[in-house]
């Protein structure tokens, strides 16, 4: 029997263990899931980068083997934290490269006529007129939603004058008394902010058109 | 920070670490770093989100821009956080103000006839714009009409600016445009003297092929094709009809979209075209990355 294609191992977690990972993962802060919500990003950075098709999974992959070690061992001698997650996830990352080169060569042997890649979707421009309108209207919206020093500030930081954008950018850094990274992070959170507004407003709106 | 103040050797390192160009022991370590790390991982970010507006906003050096064609936007997601970013910004400028986007398009300043040619290349993409609305309006009238058959939806806009001479050089076959250059309203940026040409999607069922005059051998033709699709970046390709030869193949670019119309805008250099008849193709990207053909537009050069 082919086991390779189910390497994964059992994805549900209790909620039990799943408040013990969130504990772990916090090291004796308690950041209401900020921390496990940060590091499941960095590992969905990482495996992306390294090119992986689905790094989502791998980064819950990840992070339900350390809660399965924490259930069954009761704790993890590594520290901090974050470093246990990058030698697991490394582990997660040769593994699924070793999955992928067994599906190549089996697939390489099948005739299989639907396993040729994917032709360009071709959208009507009547669509892509339609997305783009219900996107700016989101973009409008999320803006708008954003308390107003926050709203100049992405403005005032984003906006595109190549000679002065510099300039424009230690000023803000100074009147705010941070360092330009800093400035550079805090708007960066904005903005993600931003972005995930959008899409649920997107995906609100999506769901509308079909209810209609 | 910007990218294209190419702030510190350790950011330098970062991007060459986000486009996969390390060494794998160093990328393992800067991996190892972008997990562990917060403040490598915070900046490390930061380095990518600066990328990937610079690309958009076309501020990056010209190498750093093909790679990030070649290797970043090679996979769906981060193609997904470019389009992301070009919305967003897109977003920002409508609400800093017209005066603000301009700028990017801005010619060198102190260039000798940097302020002409900024005019002209305004007049130049104003007309294509117009020209472009113009034939989706003739399109759309025809096609809802029916009846006769359709002429070619072709204005030609003929410059007037003094030559310039770094637009001097002679197309050969095949030339290799490393160089990528802007898309839609900021690419067209060198051109002394060009002549613009609209082509409707073949898929509209029209006749007739649009047609135009030769130009002199010291102008650009400028030709903007009209997409039905909207997924990007593209590669046009000239080709010889009846050998299939490929006689000029442009950047990949994304396309650029006014009032709706999406359109691919290439510039074929000066002294190519010849009295005859031309394809040029439009490739897309499947979702393997591998080219593939999405539309071709046929057009007649005329002796003048």
């Amino acid at each position: 029997m082919l086991r390779q294609e189910v390497f994964r191992e059992e994805p549900t977690l209790t909620h039990f263990a799943f408040g013990q990972l969130l504990n772990w993962l916090d090291d004796g802060d308690n950041s209401h899931g900020e921390r496990y919500i940060e590091i499941r990003r960095r590992l969905v950075a990482y495996f992306e980068r390294r090119n992986r098709p689905d790094p989502d999974s791998l980064a819950d992959e990840t992070l339900n083997r350390i809660a399965r070690t924490l259930q069954v061992e009761g704790v993890i001698a590594t520290r901090p934290p974050a470093r246990y997650c990058y030698v697991v996830a490394r582990f997660v990352l040769l593994e699924d490269y070793r999955r992928v080169r067994k599906h190549v060569r089996l697939r390489e042997t099948a005739l299989n006529p639907g396993s040729g890649p994917r032709p360009v979707a071709i959208v009507t421009g009547e669509d892509a007129a339609l997305r783009r309108e219900r996107r700016l209207n989101c973009l409008d919206r999320c803006l708008e939603a954003l308390r107003p020093d926050q709203r100049e500030l992405v403005v005032d930081y984003y906006r595109d004058a190549k000679r002065q954008k510099l300039d424009r950018r230690r000023a803000l850094a100074s009147r705010l008394g941070i360092t330009m990274n800093a400035l550079g992070i805090r708007v960066f959170r904005i903005r993600d902010g931003l972005m995930a507004c959008i899409e649920r407003c997107g995906a609100q709106c999506a769901a509308d058109l079909s209810e209609r | 920070m910007t990218l294209s103040e190419a702030s510190s050797a350790d950011d330098r390192l970062l991007v060459r670490y986000l486009l996969g160009h390390l060494s794998d022991a160093q990328a393992e370590r800067f991996d190892r770093s972008s997990i562990e790390d917060d403040d490598f991982a915070d900046r490390l970010r930061l380095i990518e989100q600066e990328l990937v507006d610079g690309y958009v906003r076309r501020t990056l050096p010209a190498e750093l821009m093909a790679s990030v064609e070649r290797h970043y936007a090679a996979s769906p997601r981060r193609l997904h956080r470019i389009k992301n970013a070009e919305a967003f910004l897109d977003a920002i400028d409508r609400v800093a103000g017209p005066a603000e986007a301009s700028e990017a398009d801005a010619v060198e300043p102190g260039t000798p006839g940097s302020d002409r040619r900024r005019t002209f290349t305004r007049l130049l993409v104003l007309a294509a714009a117009i020209v472009v609305a113009v034939s989706a309006a003739v399109i759309v009238s025809r096609g809802a009409f029916g009846g006769r058959q359709n002429e070619p939806a072709m204005r030609a806009a003929n410059g007037t600016a003094a030559p310039n001479p770094m637009s001097s050089q002679k197309a050969s076959p095949l030339p290799a445009t490393t160089a990528p250059r802007d898309p839609g309203r900021s690419r067209i940026r060198n051109i002394a003297a060009a002549v613009a040409l609209v082509l409707p999607p073949q898929t509209r069922g029209f006749q007739s092929i649009p047609t135009m005059a030769a130009p002199a051998a010291d102008r650009a033709v400028v030709i903007v094709m009209q997409l039905d699709a909207d997924d990007g970046p593209y590669q046009a390709t000239l080709k010889h009809p009846s050998s299939n030869r490929a006689l000029w193949r442009d950047d990949w670019r994304w396309p650029s979209n006014y009032k709706d119309v999406l359109s691919l805008t290439v510039e074929i250099p000066q002294g190519l075209l010849k009295a005859q008849r031309y394809w040029l193709e439009v490739a897309g990207r499947r979702s393997t990355g591998q080219p593939e053909v999405v539309a071709t537009y046929v057009f007649e050069v005329e002796q003048r």
